[in-house]
Order: structure tokens, then C-alpha cells, then sequence
């Protein structure tokens, strides 16, 4: 690209050298370039700045005759500055020790030759014109306005914007003053979030990194520039960099302004509302409009699209253009579209081919950067401005039209390192540290950024039912907190209108909401001190009324009283052990139980003993119930196998036996087969236990019923049906499936059972002749009605019970359910004597009738004895009363 | 009597006596007693278990059954062995299966054969009793099957209401049931102490059945030993 193309920064293409406007966009053109009428650094000695002169010195150059002059002029205050930025560079000198170990000590060789070879090999891969020194170009007619002692009253009026506390509300900017009356305030002079050290490493790795290119062409030095550093101290860098500034340029050993320029990037998510260090070359006594314009500029509070503090140096003579251009990259990811400023084009001969690769890498990488022409921008101010700006004048644009172009990049656009440039180890953890940092502080930002939605439901606020209003002025009246020290002093700022047309979120939101206000505080005090967003809960305390007391205290009516308690009794007289009471007894208890059982004993036993076996009972008339239980057992039929239940335990063996012994024997003098279950365990054996006594007596006294009625041909012992009563329901319905082991079959042949003579012809309960049950339990006896009786289809359910189960069986004798039911040793008796059969000696009934008495008589005793002692007492109690 | 009888009736009499040995208030005689006769129980309920219901229903049918036989043996052996699982309580849960069988069908069957077998033959019979024709047909007096019908019609409500404990409460006064409830409630004890009286009666009858059988026994072997 030669010198003589006039390239449009807007569309890029090229116009004749003399134009004015593009010819195709109509895009300004001489504003924005001119670099050949830029003012040279032909600027005195005086504004040299110290770096350029330890440069000089490193290369050794002799410092130009002019410079001299300068330094013969040094003032006193320049002096104490330079004293201390020498004791600050002393304090770092580990730290660039390392930061030389590792670029490489090539500045000590280099020579003043070299200095050209590497700034015109620097400017021509960062497109900026080659300027010569020896050739400077004179300024145009508008840039001579910026001279340098124009530039340094700029740098003052911006340190004291930054460093005091200013109501840019008022339009009224602070009045100059020179830089020896008003000394640099201490927040200008100490930065508070960022040492000195700190920012003398900065310089001097860059420092480092040119020597490295002048020494190291061949070698591809990769580097990022740590914006990010900058984002927590913009005031401080401000107020610093405008503290060099009043000195005429920073003592020697510190970084140049330009070079700071790179760390400088104030943070985006809650830009400072301070002015920006606009710098520009302004004479001392004069303040171009323009200028005075920017003063008058009110801070943007709050301002999320201030521009971009990029702390600028002074002039383009304090900034090589090479470096202006890596300022000039504009944040690659997040403004792709960003307008880049014009970069001057190159001339080829003196670049090195590692510096042509670093520029093309870095162009190609961020796409928004394109080769401009050969243009120099006039101030680093005019850098800021977008090239899309069409302003004839220039640089003397108006301020608020420049606001507009520079906020408009400021508002898409980060401050996020360069991409795609490989970074050293110590390079990335620093950039590391400093997006951590941000990202730190973003956390807060964000919240501060996103206000409750109007959206969300009303439960999702929990205190939803708050004044608003209220809430509101009481936001209103606490002072805002930006976090930044700064401008807490600041008076609330007014925007012009135009100025909140440019805040998105304002603009549509049209009313910050009250949850963004509360959000933005900072607790000052307490364990959250120092956080965002903390509910004012001392404000909202007095917000709410006393909470209803409600009593806990049960009403209860006098009724519900005497429930509760009288339940209260019965649960604790639940888990008390039942005490029992002593009986108010003339005679010792155990005396008195001996006492009557053995009178109890003898009266049963003294018939046993006395009466004769062979004496028949009289008195034994049978009644209703033995009749029709005789009648049935008639009609049975003889060749059909009756099935005897045998269900009594053991404990009744002798009630069952006086009871069901005549029942027996007249079925085995019937010749009746019998066919014995169970569905208890112990059933089977009593069952053959009640069949050998009762052939036992009847042989007695027919000795032939042995011979005719044979136990084993004529009984068969089925067993013991499982499952209790349960198992009924298949018994009724399979017997053979139910019972078919039995006692005493062959062990290996269960199934024989039911091949026995007996029941050979059997295959359900129908084809017996009736059924036989001798219980002592009713539910048994209930069971047997229930479940199988029903089976029996008509043939007879005869019931041979205790006399304690008789009365609860007797309803189903009344409803014909028990064709038959005799009961206990009365009516055993009563049957031995209706059936013919031989009976029991006449000394059982005797001892059972006395026995009944004699029970009869202590129940009577007992209740007549229990009487007079209770009619006793109250006699005596009355008498006592 | 013959040698082994009178080794067994011996030791019947000793049990016997022990037992009786309770008059003296509990003993160490009366409690060997009860030990013995449920030791000697449930030995005799294994046994009878094993031998009349495992091995016939279960291990032969297993070992020498069919295959469908076997295969219709799966699902009571797996209950059986969840049922066994019950010893232990950490398993215990898995015998649940088998005691929900054994619950719900045993209560299936004495539900089903409740309402068939006691409740509506038992209402049937109720209303019967006023039928005079089947008393004439019995035999019996229909004046006096009348009045046993009635008293069974009286006694029956006359029981169930004094079962019902429902009263009202007025100011001032404990809650009391109706008047003509009060009335009813009463006859309704009578016929519940009547009941309870006569099976008391039962209870002691057939204690002292079994005191005179046992009484025989003490005797008769007395009279064997001794003659």
C-alpha cells in the first residue's frame, strides 16, 4: 500500500490524495488522517517524557539539544516526582529482574540505530506511517491548536476531574489551575487499588517487549495485552496517569502514558461516571471550544455506555503509532462490527518478517481490524472516535456528538484480552487473576443488572405485600452507593436527555425499579458488610405490624372437660397394673379354697366309694333334646358308614366320655360302621381311646360284641385334617383330597385309607349316614354347621357336646341345623338309658347330683355371705358417720 | 391289667396328683405337671405333623410324584420355606406372603360360612318360631311355642338394646338414654345374666364331670394297687 492511496475508513476503498470525503461514502477523510501534517515530535524538551529519555539513554542516543534545554528548565515539583517514581522502580526490581530474565536482556545492546530499525519496523506492522523525526510534517492549521502546553492544561483539568470531587451536574467544570498551585491530590498521587509496583511491571515488560523485537527479530514474541488489570482501578490509573500528566511526562524509569494506556481500560459493567481522560493538546491558556464542550459534559451516572477510559497519551507525539494501533484494537468478540481506526500502512522495506506475522495475526484475528490507509490519527482522542463519524471539523467535533460515537462502541464492545494470541505462562495467570477479578466483581454487577421481573408471580417476592411507596422513599432518601470511592462524594448527577436516550435498559424500563435500588446498596455494616443486595431488613422491621397473638389456650365446655378426663382415667389406668384388692376376710384365703374343695372332693368321692357299680340311676327322665337325638340315631341307615368327628381335647376327656360312651356303644351294637377325622391333633387318639372303653363296657356285658364288632373292620381312623377349620371347606367338598394319610395306615401307602371297607365306597360326605360330632368347643362345632353341614344334603348332624357349649348350641338344634344334641353326663346318661345300652354305675350320677349341690350351696353361701358383709358394712359406716 | 397299662396308669397318677397339688396354691409339682403335658403335646403334634401331613402331602408326592404333581407342589413348598423364615427376625418380613395367604383365605371361608351357616339360618329360624302351623306339626302347644317365641323375640331386642349406648345430653343433667331404652336395657340384662348363669352352670358341670372322672381314676387305681 503506497503512501499516495487515500483509503476511506469507512469503506475502504481508495480516493484520490486530495480529496476531502470519500467519493464513495462520503466519509470524512482529512479529519481522521493527515498523519503528515500530525505535529512531529518536534515538541521541547520540557514535554519529553522521562521514558523517551531513558530510551534515548538504553540506546544510546544522545538526548537532542532541545531536550537539554529541558532539562535545564526541570522545576522542582518534577524533581520530587522523579525522586519517587525512582524509589518505586527500586521496589519492583525483582520483579523486572524476572520479567528481563525472560524476555531477554536485549535492551543493553541495543544501539541508536537499532532504535530506528525496531520503531520503524514496529509502525510499519502495525500499519501506522513511518515518522521521522528528522522530517517532521508540519501540522495542520487545526492541530496547531493542540500544542503541548494545550495537551498539559488538558491532563490537568482531567486529574482534578478524577481526583476531586466535582458536580459535573452544574455544567460547571473546575477552573484550571497550574499544576504547581494545586498539587496532585493523594488519591491522584497513590492510587488506592493499584501500587506502583504493579504498574511499573507493566511498563516494564513492555519496555522488555521492545527490546525483545529490535534485538530478537527472527523470534515471534507472543503477548496479551492484561486489559483486564485496569478494570479496578479506573480512577486511580486516571488520576495517576493525570498526575504524570501535570509533570510534562513521567519520571524516568516509569511507564509512558501511552504504554499505560494498555492496562488503563476502565471496567464496562459499571463504568465510572467520571469525564474520561480525554486528552487533548490544548495550550495552557486557551481551552479550545471543543474542549471546553468535553468539560462541560455532566458525568453520566451510572453510565453502562460511558466510553472507554483508554487512558490515551497526551498526544500522538507521546504515542508511537505503532503502539497506538494495538490500542486501537477494538474488543474483537463483542463488537465485531466496531469501526477501526485508520492504520497506517507499512512500508515494507524496513519490517521484519516476525513483525509482519505478529500484524497479520493480529489483523486476521480480529476481524473487525482492517488495513487502513496511511493515516494518522491526530490525538488518541480522535483514536476513540469511530471512524463512521462525519464531522468536518474534525477533532473540534462537538462533545456531545462525540460521546454519542464513542459511548455507541462502549456499549457492545468489552474489555476482553486479545484472542487468539498465545500467551505465556505468566501471561495467563495474570490474565487469569484479572478475569477472576472481574468476574468477582461481575457477580455483584449482574445482580445489580437484573431486576426483579415484573413476570414473576406475587409469591415469588416474599415480601410482596410491602409499601412500595414507602419502600421507594425510603430508597430514595439512602444515598446511593456505586462501590467506587471516588465519587462518593459526587452530588446525583442530571442527565441530559440525550444522554438517557442512550441507556438501553432506562429507556425501556422508564422507572428503575425499587428491588434494583435495594440491590445496589452496600451493607455497611455487620457480617455482610460490604455486600450488594442486602434486604434493609432495619427498614423493613417497622414495616409490619405485631403479628396477631393467637392464644393457645383450648376452649372447652365443662361436657368436653369430663370427657377428657374420663378418657384421661382410662388411658392411665391402662398402663397401671390392676391392684388387687384385699378382701376383708374373717378366715385366711388358702384355708378357705382347701375348705371347700376338699368338701367339694369328698361329696363327689364318697358316692364313688360308697355306691355299688352295678346300682342303676334313677331319677334320669330323658328330655326333649336326648328323644330326637335318639330318633335320629334310628334312622340311620345301617349300611353306610357314620363319620365321627372327634373333636375334644383332652382336659374333657371325662365329661366326653360319660357322654358319648352310650352313643357308642349303641352304634357298635347297631353294627355301624365308623368312619373317625379330626381337626385336632390330639383327636384321633382319644377317638380310638373312646371306641376300645366303650367296646371294653359293652363287652362287659355282652362279651360277643368283641367278636361282632371288630375295631379294625369296622372303624377306620382317617386322621388328622390340617388346617383346623379351614381345611372343612375341602373336607365338605373332597374328602378323599383332604384326609388321606390316616392313623396307623402302612407308612408308604397313604392312599390306603380310603381303601379301607370301611370307606371304599365313600367319595363324599352325602354318602355317609350321618355325621357324629362330639366337641367341647363351640367354635368347632360352628364350623362343622357352617361349612359342612351344607354338604351333607340332608343326612343327619348329630352333636355330642359339653354342657358349658350346649346352651351357645342350642339355637341351631331350634332352627334344625343339628338334627340331634345331647350334653354332658346328664345326657349321656339319659341316652345309655333311652337307648337300652349298658349304663354307667349309678355313683357318677350320684357324685355329679351331690357335687351340684354342693356347688349350688357355695355359690348361694357366697352370694348370702357377701351380702350380710355388705349390709354390715354400711351399717357401720352409718354408724361411723 | 397288664404291665405296660400299669406303667402308663402309674404315671397318670402321679400327673393326676400334681395336678391336684394346685389347691395348695401354685407349686413346683403342679407346674412339672404342665411342663409335661406340653412338652409331651407338642412332641406329639410334630410328630403327628410330620408323619400325617409333610411327608404324605409333600416329600413322597415330590420324590415320587408325577411331574404335575410336583409342579403343583411349587407353590406350598415356597410358602412353606417363606412361612419358616418367620424364626428369624431379619427375615421375618418374607413370611408375610404365606400368613396373608393363610389370613385371608381362612377368613374368606369363616366369613362366607358365618353369613350362610349362622346368620340367615339363624334369622330364618327366628322368624319361624312364630309360625304356630310347625309347632302343631311338632307336637308341641301352639300357645306355648307363642310365648317361647315371644320370650325369644323380647330377649333378643331386649339384649341388643342394652348394647346401644347412644344418649342424649341435657343442660345440667349427665347424658341419659331414653326411658323406654332404660326399660329395654333392663330386660335386656336380666336375659344376659340368665345366659351367663346357665353357662356358668355348663362350665361348672362339666368341671365337676371331669373331677369325678378323675376322682374314678384316683380310686380305681387305689382299689388296683391296694387289691
Amino acid at each position: 500500500m503506497s503512501m499516495a492511496e487515500n483509503r476511506c475508513p469507512m469503506c475502504g476503498k481508495s480516493n484520490p490524495e486530495e480529496a476531502q470525503r470519500c467519493v464513495f461514502c462520503q466519509a470524512q477523510l482529512k479529519p481522521l488522517t493527515g498523519g503528515e501534517e500530525l505535529p512531529q515530535p518536534s515538541f521541547s524538551s520540557s514535554d519529553e517524557t522521562e521514558w523517551l529519555k531513558s530510551l534515548r539513554h538504553t540506546m544510546g542516543e544522545e538526548p537532542s539539544s532541545a531536550g537539554e534545554t529541558g532539562q535545564e528548565e526541570e522545576p522542582d515539583w518534577l524533581a520530587r516526582i522523579r525522586q519517587r517514581a525512582q524509589t518505586e522502580r527500586q521496589s519492583t526490581d525483582e520483579d523486572k529482574n524476572q520479567l528481563s530474565s525472560w524476555l531477554g536482556d536485549t535492551g543493553k545492546e541495543t544501539s541508536g540505530a537499532g532504535e530506528e530499525d525496531w520503531l520503524n519496523q514496529l509502525r510499519a506492522v502495525t500499519g501506522v506511517p513511518q515518522e521521522s523525526p528528522e522530517e517532521p510534517s508540519p501540522p495542520s492549521q487545526e492541530e496547531r491548536r493542540m500544542t503541548t502546553g494545550e495537551l498539559r492544561d488538558v491532563r490537568d483539568r482531567l486529574s482534578r476531574i478524577a481526583g476531586e470531587p466535582v458536580d459535573l451536574s452544574a455544567g460547571v467544570p473546575p477552573a484550571p489551575q497550574p499544576a504547581e498551585t494545586t498539587p496532585p491530590s493523594a488519591e491522584a498521587e497513590q492510587p488506592p487499588q493499584v501500587t506502583a509496583g504493579e504498574t511499573s511491571d507493566l511498563a516494564e515488560w513492555l519496555r522488555s517487549l521492545e527490546y525483545a523485537g529490535m534485538e530478537k527479530p527472527a523470534e515471534k514474541t507472543e503477548f496479551s495485552i492484561p486489559l483486564e488489570q485496569s478494570a479496578e482501578q479506573p480512577y486511580g490509573d486516571l488520576a495517576e496517569f493525570t498526575g504524570e500528566s501535570e509533570l510534562g511526562g513521567p519520571p524516568e524509569g516509569e511507564q509512558p502514558d501511552w504504554l499505560k494506556a494498555f492496562e488503563e481500560v476502565p471496567p464496562v459493567e459499571e463504568a465510572p461516571s467520571a469525564p474520561e481522560p480525554l486528552a487533548a493538546p490544548v495550550s495552557g491558556e486557551e481551552t479550545p471550544d471543543w474542549l471546553k464542550a468535553f468539560e462541560e459534559v455532566p458525568p453520566v451516572e451510572e453510565a453502562p455506555s460511558a466510553p472507554e477510559p483508554l487512558a490515551a497519551p497526551v498526544s500522538g507525539e507521546e504515542t508511537p503509532d505503532w503502539l497506538k494501533a494495538f490500542e486501537e484494537v477494538p474488543p474483537v468478540e463483542e463488537a465485531p462490527a466496531a469501526p477501526e481506526p485508520p492504520a497506517a500502512p507499512v512500508s515494507g522495506e524496513e519490517t521484519p518478517d516476525w513483525l509482519l506475522e505478529l500484524a497479520q495475526t493480529f489483523t486476521s484475528e480480529t476481524p473487525g481490524v482492517q488495513p487502513s490507509p496511511v493515516e494518522v490519527p491526530v490525538s488518541p482522542f480522535v483514536e476513540e472516535v469511530s471512524p463512521q463519524a462525519e464531522h468536518p471539523e474534525g477533532v473540534t467535533m462537538p462533545v456531545e456528538e462525540f460521546l454519542e460515537e464513542a459511548v455507541q462502541p462502549e456499549q457492545t464492545a468489552e474489555t476482553t484480552p486479545v484472542k487468539g494470541v498465545d500467551l505465556t505462562d505468566w501471561l495467563a495467570e495474570l490474565e487469569e487473576e484479572a478475569v477472576d477479578k472481574e468476574a468477582i466483581s461481575r457477580a455483584f454487577i449482574l445482580e445489580e443488572e437484573q431486576p426483579p421481573s415484573e413476570e414473576l408471580p406475587a409469591a415469588s417476592y416474599p415480601f410482596a405485600g410491602i409499601d412500595a411507596d414507602l419502600l421507594g422513599a425510603e430508597e430514595a432518601e439512602t444515598p446511593k452507593e456505586t462501590g467506587i470511592e471516588g465519587l462518593e462524594g459526587l452530588a446525583p448527577a442530571l442527565l441530559p436527555d440525550w444522554l438517557q436516550a442512550l441507556r438501553p435498559v432506562e429507556a425501556v424500563i422508564g422507572e428503575t425499579p425499587t428491588g434494583v435500588e435495594e440491590e445496589t446498596q452496600v451493607e455497611r455494616a455487620g457480617p455482610l458488610a460490604g455486600l450488594r443486595g442486602v434486604l434493609p431488613a432495619d427498614r423493613l422491621v417497622i414495616q409490619y405490624r405485631k403479628p396477631p397473638v393467637y392464644s393457645i389456650k383450648l376452649r372447652v365446655t365443662e361436657k368436653q372437660r369430663q370427657h377428657i378426663e374420663v378418657l384421661d382415667d382410662l388411658i392411665k389406668a391402662e398402663g397401671k397394673p390392676a391392684a388387687v384388692k384385699r378382701e376383708d376376710l374373717q378366715v385366711p384365703r388358702r384355708l378357705l379354697r382347701l375348705t371347700l374343695a376338699l368338701i367339694l372332693i369328698l361329696v363327689v368321692l364318697i358316692p364313688l366309694l360308697v355306691s355299688s357299680p352295678s346300682v342303676v340311676p334313677t331319677g334320669l327322665v330323658p328330655d326333649e333334646n336326648v328323644r330326637g337325638f335318639y330318633s335320629q340315631m334310628n334312622l340311620l341307615v345301617p349300611d353306610r358308614p357314620v363319620l365321627l368327628v372327634v373333636d375334644y381335647d383332652v382336659g374333657y376327656l371325662g365329661e366326653m366320655r360319660f357322654a358319648a360312651t352310650g352313643v357308642i356303644e349303641n352304634l357298635m351294637l347297631k353294627r355301624q360302621r365308623l368312619a373317625i377325622v379330626s381337626t385336632v391333633p390330639t383327636g384321633p387318639l382319644l377317638a380310638n381311646d373312646l371306641l376300645e372303653r366303650a367296646q371294653l363296657k359293652l363287652t362287659q356285658v355282652e362279651p360277643a360284641i368283641r367278636q361282632g364288632y371288630a375295631l379294625p373292620d369296622r372303624t377306620v381312623n382317617l386322621g388328622y385334617l390340617p388346617g383346623g377349620t379351614t381345611s372343612l371347606q375341602e373336607f365338605a367338598t373332597f374328602p378323599r383330597q383332604a384326609v388321606f394319610a390316616g392313623l396307623g395306615s402302612v407308612p408308604g401307602e397313604p392312599q390306603n385309607v380310603w381303601g379301607h371297607v370301611v370307606v371304599q365306597n365313600i367319595n363324599r360326605l352325602s354318602d355317609f349316614a350321618g355325621l357324629l360330632l362330639i366337641t367341647d368347643r363351640v367354635d368347632t362345632a360352628r364350623a362343622w354347621i357352617e361349612q359342612v353341614e351344607p354338604a351333607l344334603e340332608g343326612r343327619p348332624l348329630l352333636v355330642v357336646t359339653s354342657a358349658q357349649v350346649a346352651p351357645m348350641l342350642t339355637p341351631y338344634v331350634d332352627s334344625g341345623q343339628i338334627e340331634g344334641m345331647i350334653w354332658g353326663i346328664t345326657g349321656g346318661m339319659a341316652y345309655e338309658r333311652l337307648a337300652g345300652v349298658p349304663p354307667h354305675a349309678a355313683a357318677y350320677w350320684n357324685a355329679y347330683r351331690y357335687g351340684m349341690y354342693v356347688g349350688f350351696a357355695f355359690i348361694l353361701s357366697g352370694v348370702l355371705l357377701r351380702s350380710i358383709t355388705d349390709v354390715f358394712s354400711r351399717r357401720r359406716t352409718k354408724h361411723e358417720a | 391289667m397288664m404291665q405296660g397299662d400299669l406303667i402308663w396308669t402309674l404315671v397318670g397318677f402321679i400327673l393326676t396328683l400334681l395336678v391336684f397339688s394346685y389347691l395348695f396354691g401354685d407349686n413346683v409339682l403342679f407346674r412339672l405337671a404342665v411342663y409335661v403335658f406340653v412338652g409331651v403335646t407338642s412332641g406329639y403334634v410334630v410328630v403327628l405333623l410330620v408323619d400325617q401331613v409333610l411327608v404324605p402331602r409333600l416329600v413322597t408326592p415330590l420324590m415320587q410324584g408325577s411331574i404335575e404333581q410336583r409342579l403343583l407342589l411349587v407353590i406350598p413348598l415356597i410358602l412353606s420355606i417363606l412361612l419358616v423364615t418367620k424364626l428369624f427376625p431379619r427375615l421375618a418380613a418374607f413370611g408375610n406372603l404365606s400368613l396373608g395367604v393363610m389370613v385371608g383365605i381362612g377368613a374368606a371361608v369363616i366369613v362366607g360360612g358365618a353369613l350362610q351357616g349362622t346368620l340367615a339360618s339363624q334369622i330364618t329360624a327366628a322368624v319361624t318360631d312364630f309360625n304356630l302351623q310347625s309347632g302343631v306339626l311338632k307336637g308341641r302347644d301352639p300357645v306355648l311355642k307363642l310365648i317361647e317365641a315371644l320370650i325369644l323375640l323380647v330377649g333378643t331386642i331386649s339384649t341388643l338394646v342394652y348394647f346401644q349406648f347412644g344418649a342424649t345430653a341435657k343442660p345440667n343433667q349427665p347424658p341419659r338414654r331414653p326411658r323406654w331404652v332404660e326399660m329395654l336395657a333392663g330386660m335386656g340384662q336380666i336375659f344376659i345374666g340368665i345366659t351367663l348363669g346357665s353357662l356358668f352352670a355348663g362350665v361348672f358341670a362339666a368341671a365337676l364331670t371331669a373331677l369325678i372322672d378323675r376322682l374314678d381314676f384316683i380310686t380305681l387305681v387305689i382299689y388296683d394297687i391296694l387289691f
